[in-house]
């Protein structure tokens, strides 16, 4: 399989956020801001690369019976490493992220990759797939956090766009998100159908 | 290679392996991150005692029951106190760092860990630094601080009293910890004399 198509899968055709539907939980829990958004995808995509690989490289050193178990230990290990070192250097992100930070263990997109991907591929195409999957969460966070950030708080990664007063105060909180993402992937599906 | 069958030999051996390895890499990772996070969290709680204390040169801190005490000097001279102390807000705990200079003026205060609604609550980092200034404000220990709502003289933040409720709380209780330690600190002063 060509190594270019493997990212770009993950990144347009595959793409977690609007065309999966995956990883809702953290989509809509971190986007508050396009820096938290970009954070959250680029923690994924750490542990996404790493356990790929990983997983991908041990495959048929794991018996299929515990399988589970057996990829839940490896990511749950990544994240705790990922918790640790971002703890350490980017205390401000880490904070702002907090508890989601620890649940990437338990993100569907992690689990789901490396059953349906790494489980069957070679390690190079696995981490690529990683790569792909992860840019492509980022892309969606990143997108869904700036379109929070700029209709709610009147920001763009902390630059002032408009006056905070003229916010709209929904798109920060929950209900925001719900709308905020439905719009996209209604925009989305609606120029995939005429193409 | 081919795939190693399901047998109980097999799955008890990869497991374990794999358990093992896993926690060999944690406890390396943590070796090396150990001192940068201890780092990390020191310097948030300089920076916030630099910001909340007037210039000082040393930091006494003492342990109270309901907060940490620093208790700054200049010149050996008693120049302010800071007080860490946690109240409970709309979502989970609010800590905030209220420093207070000798004469029982708030100098300012730096919210450590808050989880208030997003946009609302949250606003409390900065609200009570320019919409309803507090920096400067004389405590009083019969009068604390209360919201207009509750017929106070601060301003609480637009949708979102509990949270403003929630940190006045918490700086009335810094101050009184801290006029409390401050007493006990004239008493053996005047011993001394």
């Amino acid at each position: 399989m060509n190594k270019l198509k493997i990212v770009l899968n993950g990144l347009i055709k595959e793409n977690p956020t609007f065309v999966l539907m995956l990883g809702m939980c953290p989509t809509l829990g971190t986007t508050t801001s396009a820096i938290n958004g970009l954070g959250m995808g680029l923690a994924t995509t750490f542990v996404l690369i790493c356990s790929n690989t990983v997983i991908s490289a041990l495959k048929n050193l794991i018996p299929d019976s515990v399988r589970i178990p057996a990829y839940i230990v490896l990511i749950a290990a990544f994240v705790t490493v990922l918790e640790m070192c971002m703890k350490a250097y980017v205390p401000a992100l880490y904070e702002s992220l907090g508890l989601f930070i620890p649940l990437i263990v338990v993100n569907c997109i992690v689990l789901g990759r490396a059953e349906s991907f790494a489980a069957k591929n070679s390690v190079i195409d696995s981490s690529l797939d990683g790569l792909g999957i992860g840019l492509g969460f980022t892309m969606g966070l990143g997108i869904l956090g700036s379109i929070r950030e700029l209709l709610g708080a009147g920001t763009l990664l902390n630059m002032r766009i408009f006056p905070e007063d003229y916010g709209m105060l929904v798109f920060v909180l929950a209900p925001g998100a719900f709308i905020a993402l439905g719009l996209i992937i209604a925009f989305i599906n609606s120029h995939k159908s005429k193409v | 290679m081919k795939k190693i069958a399901s047998t109980l030999p097999n799955m008890l051996l990869s497991l374990t392996l794999i358990a093992l390895v896993a926690a060999g890499l944690l406890a390396w990772v943590k070796t090396i991150t150990n001192e940068p996070i201890r780092l990390a969290e020191e310097k948030k709680q300089t920076e916030a005692l630099q910001q909340v204390l007037p210039a000082f040169d040393k930091i006494e801190t003492e342990q109270d029951d309901d907060g940490m005490v620093y208790k700054a000097y200049k010149d050996n001279k008693w120049v302010g106190t800071a007080v860490k102390c946690t109240s409970m807000g709309f979502n989970g705990d609010v800590v905030v760092m209220v420093g207070f200079d000798s004469s029982s003026q708030l100098i300012d205060y730096v919210v450590l860990q808050q989880a208030e609604t997003p946009g609302l609550g949250t606003k409390m980092v900065d609200w009570f630094k320019d919409k309803a200034n507090i920096k400067g404000k004389k405590m009083d220990i019969n009068h604390p601080l209360t919201v207009d709502k509750d017929g106070g003289e601060v301003q609480a933040i637009t949708a979102a009293t509990i949270s403003s409720r929630a940190f006045l709380e918490a700086v009335n209780n810094a101050y009184r910890i801290a006029n409390g330690h401050d007493a006990t600190t004239a008493a053996t002063s005047i011993n001394e004399n």
